[in-house]
């Protein structure tokens, strides 16, 4: 059921950046923002 | 220098003449073929689109048999490996006709949301597009496909430099116009584009303008454009030909008074940058787009190329010829049904009546997609006279 609430602001972004292991941390703030602008504009 | 390099620096340099309206000695000839180039390739469009090896021998091949100076697109216009992760499915490949459609409109924002795209940005993209956009996002998983999502983002943005840097190391082609320079996609666009559609926003121009205009003037230009001003410099970039590019695709709802109300000030932000940081921006247009010319008058002269789909440029050179470098000319339907000989006529025409004194890049009209968008013979026969023609 966790994973229902991972779509609130702040907490679920914060959750699913903590989630992003693989990107530096000092540049995770920033990759999770272009990451999530690209894919909510991203045209095929 | 090597014969690559010397190639390399005359397409840049043949780019920048043209933006800036000095005479050539050639034109440059821009390739706006897209999926066009794996109809042909022996790879199927469904393996193509999910396979970046594939998709780099398809492009170098292409390059090799039609040799274009620049590309808008080196197969990197349709990142599907990063929606199909997200459990994405509005659109279909067809491998049989070489097809790859979408659904005809969309919109995963509602009327009320206009609030909040103003008050906190990420905070609609998270709560409201996400979960209204991928619909497998509402499952049980969401993270660990958001985390292979991110991680197909990284190998995408990866095959991105690699196409880059190959095309230039390899055949002296400069960075291509889509992911290739930075791209801006400015909030009307992606109103349109991405979030509320061609329907509900037709509408809302006209039962909610106010709210309309709050947020394009809440989100300008983008943050592309916001972090590519914050991070570039006074002066051109001799390493590219133009230094970004833009697409207007949204202006085809809008009446010209209401190009002037919705549209304009972002444009106007735009024209001002380039002129006064020295930039040079590639704007494609698609539709015809006459009734804009008025606006086009307003471009800085040396800073501005306009890539235009279904204008006369012949009109357009009259008009605002002097205030823009025009691009394309080259109709898509003469390549695809004319002969090998009305195909070089039409291409002679174009150079000797648009590039004479500069400010024209040849190139073709619309985005050449599908298979009959265009035929193999003559796009080599009219590429061969481009490279060879003298102006």
């Amino acid at each position: 059921m966790a994973e229902q609430n991972l779509f609130t602001y702040p907490e679920g972004w914060n959750e699913m950046m903590a989630a992003l292991d693989f990107v530096p941390e000092e540049q995770r703030e920033a990759f999770m923002e272009d990451f999530v602008d690209m894919i909510s504009s991203i045209c095929v | 220098m090597t014969d690559v390099s010397k190639k390399f620096q005359e397409r840049v340099q043949l780019y920048k003449d043209a933006a800036r309206h000095k005479k050539t000695s050639r034109v440059l000839n821009l390739a706006n073929i897209w999926t066009w180039k794996i109809c042909n390739s022996g790879y199927k469009l469904s393996e193509a689109l999910f396979d970046y090896d594939k998709m780099e021998d398809i492009v170098c091949k292409f390059h090799e048999k039609y040799e274009f100076d620049y590309y808008m697109d080196y197969g990197l216009r349709n990142p599907l490996r990063i929606a199909d992760t997200l459990g994405f499915t509005d659109y279909q490949i067809n491998d049989d006709t070489c097809a790859l459609s979408y659904v005809t409109d969309i919109s995963y924002m509602t009327e009320e949301d206009y609030d909040l795209i103003i008050e906190n940005y990420d905070k609609f993209l998270w709560t409201k597009c996400m979960p209204g956009r991928y619909k497998n996002l509402r499952g049980s998983n969401a993270k660990e496909m958001l985390k292979k999502a991110a991680q197909e983002l990284i190998t995408y943005q990866k095959f991105c430099v690699q196409m880059n840097s190959q095309m230039e190391e390899d055949y002296g082609v400069p960075l291509c116009l889509f992911a290739g320079v930075p791209s801006v996609l400015n909030s009307f666009e992606t109103l349109y584009l991405a979030f509320r559609g061609m329907k509900a926003l037709s509408m809302d121009l006209r039962r909610i303008p106010d709210k309309v205009k709050a947020v394009c003037r809440a989100l300008g230009n983008g943050r592309a454009f916001e972090k590519y001003k914050a991070s570039t410099q006074q002066g051109t970039d001799m390493h590219t030909g133009p230094d970004f590019s833009l697409y207007l695709l949204a202006h085809v709802i809008l009446s010209k008074k209401q190009f002037e109300e919705f549209y304009w000030p972002l444009l106007k932000e735009i024209f001002d940058f380039v002129e006064k940081y020295d930039k040079i921006v590639h704007i494609f247009n698609e539709s015809e787009n006459s009734r804009l010319y008025d606006f086009y008058k307003q471009a800085p002269k040396g800073h501005v190329v306009v890539h235009f789909e279904n204008d006369d440029l012949f009109k357009a050179k009259k008009e605002i010829g002097d205030n823009v470098c025009l691009c394309g000319g080259m109709p898509s339907d003469l390549l695809a049904r004319g002969t090998k000989d009305e195909c070089v006529a039409y291409a002679k025409r174009l150079i000797d009546e648009l590039a004479a004194d500069g400010g024209f890049i040849f190139s073709q009209d619309k985005m050449i997609s599908y298979p009959n968008d265009c035929s193999a013979a003559n796009l080599l026969a009219v590429n061969k006279f481009v490279q060879e023609y003298r102006i």
